[in-house]
C-alpha cells in the first residue's frame, strides 16, 4: 500500500465545508477528541488540523504536502504554491466597507483597519492611492464604529455583520477562492498520487 | 560576563554557524561530493566573496536583487556579496579562459550569502556545491550534466532522487512574440500551476481555445519519456515553429539518460523552466522525498559568458547542500570516527605512544 499523502485542513468555518465535500466523494475522516491528526477511511490521506492562518507555513515547510485554504490566507503569508484544484465552496469577497453615513471617499489619504494588510497595501499602491493601514487581528467592524479608522477591509460573505454594525460595502477588492494547494517539491515527487486525489475531489 | 547588546546573541538572517559533529558531517559530505566531481574530471574553482554589483545587476531578477546583500567600498562603488556562485563563476572563468582551453570542467563548494525572510529560514540556502561544463554545447554536454547529477545523489546515499527535465528553449518556442509583461504572467501561471490563467493568456495572444488548451496540457506535463511520446503523438498536428525540434531534443535526452541509468530516475517536466532568465536550453531539478524544495537545479545557458566578453556555452547545476544534509545525516559514511580513549590508570607517556600507534593504523585516539 502506498504511503498516504499529507494534507493540512483549516480549523474554523471552512473545515465543515471541506469535510462535507470529502464525504460526498467517499472520503471520510474523524478527529478523535483533542487530536489534530487523523487518517481517512481509504488510507489515501494523513490529515493535520491546523489554524487557518498557519496552514501555508505547514505546507511551505513540507510538513504537510497539501493544504486547503483561501487565496487571502496564502497572499498574506507571502508564500507561493501550486494551485492543484480550485473549489467553488468557501468562496468569499474581500471588501472595503465604511459607515453608512460616511463622507465620499477621498483617495488622497485613506486610513484603513484590516487583518489583510499586505493585500490591502498592494491593492491601493497599484492604483497609486496612499494608504495608512492599521493592523487588527479580528472584529475589524468595530474600527469605524469606535472611530479607529473610517474604512475597513475585510472578508464579506452575507454582509450581515456589516449590516448589524451600520456599515456598507463601498468597493470589492477581489473575489477569494478556495484551492487545494501543494508544496512544489512535494507535488513534483508525488504528482501521480496528487493528480489522482484531485480527480477524486474535483467538483462535478 | 561581558554585557552583550540586546539581540546580538542572534545571528542575522542569511548566514549560519555549524559546530562539532554537524560541522564534521558537513565537511565530510562536501569532501565526498568534491570527490565525485573529481572522478568525473572536474577541477575546483574558488570565486570571490564579493564583486561589483553593476556587473551582475542586469542578469538577476528583482527578487534575487532584493535578496542580495550590497555594500559600498571606500571609493563609493556598489558591491554585492556572493549570492549565487554561477554568476561569479561565469565572470571569473570568462576572464581566465582561452578558446583552446575548452571544454573546461569546474566544480565549487562554497558559502553563499543572501537575505532570507524570517519566515523562510527553512530553505537553508547558505551553501552551494555544484559544477559547470564550459564549452561543450549540445547533447553530450547536457547528458553528462544530468547523469552526473543522478550519480552524485546515488553516491551520497539518495538513490531515489528523481530528475525532472524541462526546456527553456521549448518554452521560448511556445511564446514567441510575447511581451515582457506577458512572459511574466506566463511564468507566474506556470509557477502556480494555474491552468486557467495560462489558458487565458494564450487566448489573449491569438491562440484558439483548443490550441490554448493543448499548450496548457503541454506546459503542465510531467511523466516518463514514454508517456511524453504518447502525449505528443496524440497532438502532433498542433505543433509548429521550433516546438517540434525542441520536443524531439528533450525526448532524446530523457530517453538516452533513461537507457543508461534507468527510466524511473528521469521525468520530462515541461513546467521546469529554470529560476533564472539566463537559461537558454534544457533545465532540470532534482527532487527527493521529504524535502520541501528541489535538492538541486541547473541547466544550459549559452549566452551568460557573452555578458562578460567570452563566447562559450555552458551547462551546470548547483545543489542546496545544507538542505540535503539532514537526509543523510545518519549515514555511517559521514559519522565522526569512534575514538579510543586514554585509560584512567594509563600514564601520559604510555597513552601518547599507544595513540601514535593507533593513528598510524588510521584510527582516532584521544589523549
Amino acid at each position: 500500500m502506498e504511503k498516504p499523502l499529507t494534507i493540512a485542513l483549516p480549523k474554523g468555518r471552512l473545515f465543515d465545508q471541506v469535510k462535507e465535500h470529502f464525504h460526498s466523494k467517499g472520503i471520510d475522516f474523524e478527529f478523535e477528541k483533542r487530536k489534530l491528526v487523523a487518517y481517512d477511511n481509504k488510507g489515501l490521506l494523513k490529515i493535520f488540523l491546523v489554524k487557518n492562518s498557519d496552514l501555508p507555513a505547514y505546507v511551505a515547510h513540507g510538513i504537510a504536502g497539501l493544504g486547503i485554504c483561501g487565496e487571502d490566507v496564502v497572499y498574506e503569508t507571502g508564500y507561493s504554491f501550486y494551485n492543484v484544484l480550485p473549489f467553488t465552496f468557501g468562496g468569499t469577497r474581500l471588501c472595503m466597507a465604511a459607515h453608512k453615513d460616511h463622507k465620499e471617499m477621498k483617495e488622497s489619504h485613506l486610513t484603513i483597519a484590516t487583518s489583510f494588510t499586505d493585500y490591502t497595501r498592494d491593492y491601493f499602491h497599484k492604483q497609486g492611492i496612499p494608504v495608512k493601514i492599521i493592523k487588527l487581528n479580528g472584529s475589524v467592524e468595530l474600527a469605524p464604529v469606535l472611530g479607529l479608522a473610517p474604512y475597513i477591509v475585510d472578508l464579506v460573505e452575507t454582509g450581515s455583520t456589516l449590516k448589524a454594525n451600520n456599515l456598507e460595502v463601498i468597493r470589492t477588492l477581489t473575489d477569494i477562492k478556495v484551492n487545494m494547494i501543494a508544496n512544489r517539491a512535494y507535488y513534483k515527487f508525488h504528482y501521480e498520487a496528487i493528480n489522482k486525489l484531485a480527480d477524486i475531489l474535483r467538483e462535478d | 560576563m561581558t554585557e552583550i547588546k540586546n539581540g546580538h546573541l542572534q545571528i542575522p538572517q542569511g548566514t549560519e554557524g555549524m559546530y562539532l559533529e554537524e560541522a564534521f558531517r558537513h565537511r565530510k559530505i562536501t569532501k565526498h561530493i568534491e570527490n565525485v566531481f573529481t572522478n568525473w574530471g572536474y577541477l575546483p574553482v574558488e570565486t570571490p566573496v564579493f564583486d561589483f554589483f553593476d556587473t551582475y545587476s542586469h542578469l538577476i531578477d528583482k527578487n534575487r536583487a532584493e535578496q542580495t546583500y550590497r555594500l559600498i567600498d571606500r571609493e563609493g562603488e556598489l558591491l554585492m556579496l556572493r549570492s549565487d556562485i554561477t554568476l561569479f563563476l561565469a565572470k571569473q572563468m570568462s576572464l581566465a579562459l582561452e578558446e583552446q582551453d575548452l571544454p573546461v570542467r569546474v566544480f565549487y563548494a562554497d558559502t553563499i550569502l543572501r537575505y532570507e525572510s524570517h519566515e523562510d529560514i527553512s530553505s537553508n540556502e547558505f551553501f552551494q556545491s555544484g559544477c559547470e561544463l564550459i564549452g561543450k554545447p549540445g547533447r553530450d554536454g547536457d547528458l553528462e550534466m544530468i547523469l552526473l547529477l543522478l550519480n552524485l545523489f546515488r553516491e551520497i546515499g539518495l538513490p531515489e532522487v528523481k530528475i525532472h527535465i524541462g526546456s527553456r528553449s521549448l518554452l521560448n518556442s511556445l511564446c514567441t512574440g510575447f511581451s515582457k509583461k506577458q512572459l511574466k504572467r506566463l511564468k507566474a501561471g506556470i509557477d502556480t500551476r494555474s491552468r486557467d490563467k495560462i489558458r487565458q493568456l494564450f487566448i489573449e495572444t491569438g491562440h484558439t481555445p483548443e490550441s490554448s488548451e493543448f499548450i496548457v496540457s503541454l506546459l503542465m506535463f510531467i511523466g516518463t519519456a514514454a508517456q511524453f511520446k504518447t502525449f505528443i503523438s496524440e497532438h502532433i498536428g498542433r505543433l509548429s515553429g521550433d516546438t517540434p525540434g525542441e520536443i524531439n531534443y528533450l525526448l532524446e535526452i530523457a530517453e538516452k539518460a533513461g537507457q543508461l541509468e534507468g527510466a524511473e530516475s528521469f521525468r520530462i517536466d515541461i513546467s521546469e523552466i529554470g529560476g533564472q532568465d539566463y537559461y537558454t536550453g534544457i533545465v532540470f531539478s532534482a527532487y527527493i522525498e521529504n524535502l520541501s524544495k528541489a535538492a538541486a537545479s541547473g541547466g544550459r545557458y549559452d549566452s551568460l559568458f557573452d555578458q562578460f566578453g567570452y563566447n562559450a556555452s555552458s551547462v551546470g547545476f548547483s545543489i542546496l547542500q545544507r538542505k540535503v544534509e539532514p537526509l543523510i545525516r545518519e549515514s555511517s559514511l559521514y559519522a565522526p570516527p569512534e575514538a579510543s580513549q586514554r585509560e584512567k590508570d594509563e600514564n601520559f607517556d604510555e597513552a601518547y605512544m599507544r595513540g601514535r600507534r593507533l593513528r598510524k593504523e588510521g584510527r582516532s585516539f584521544v589523549l
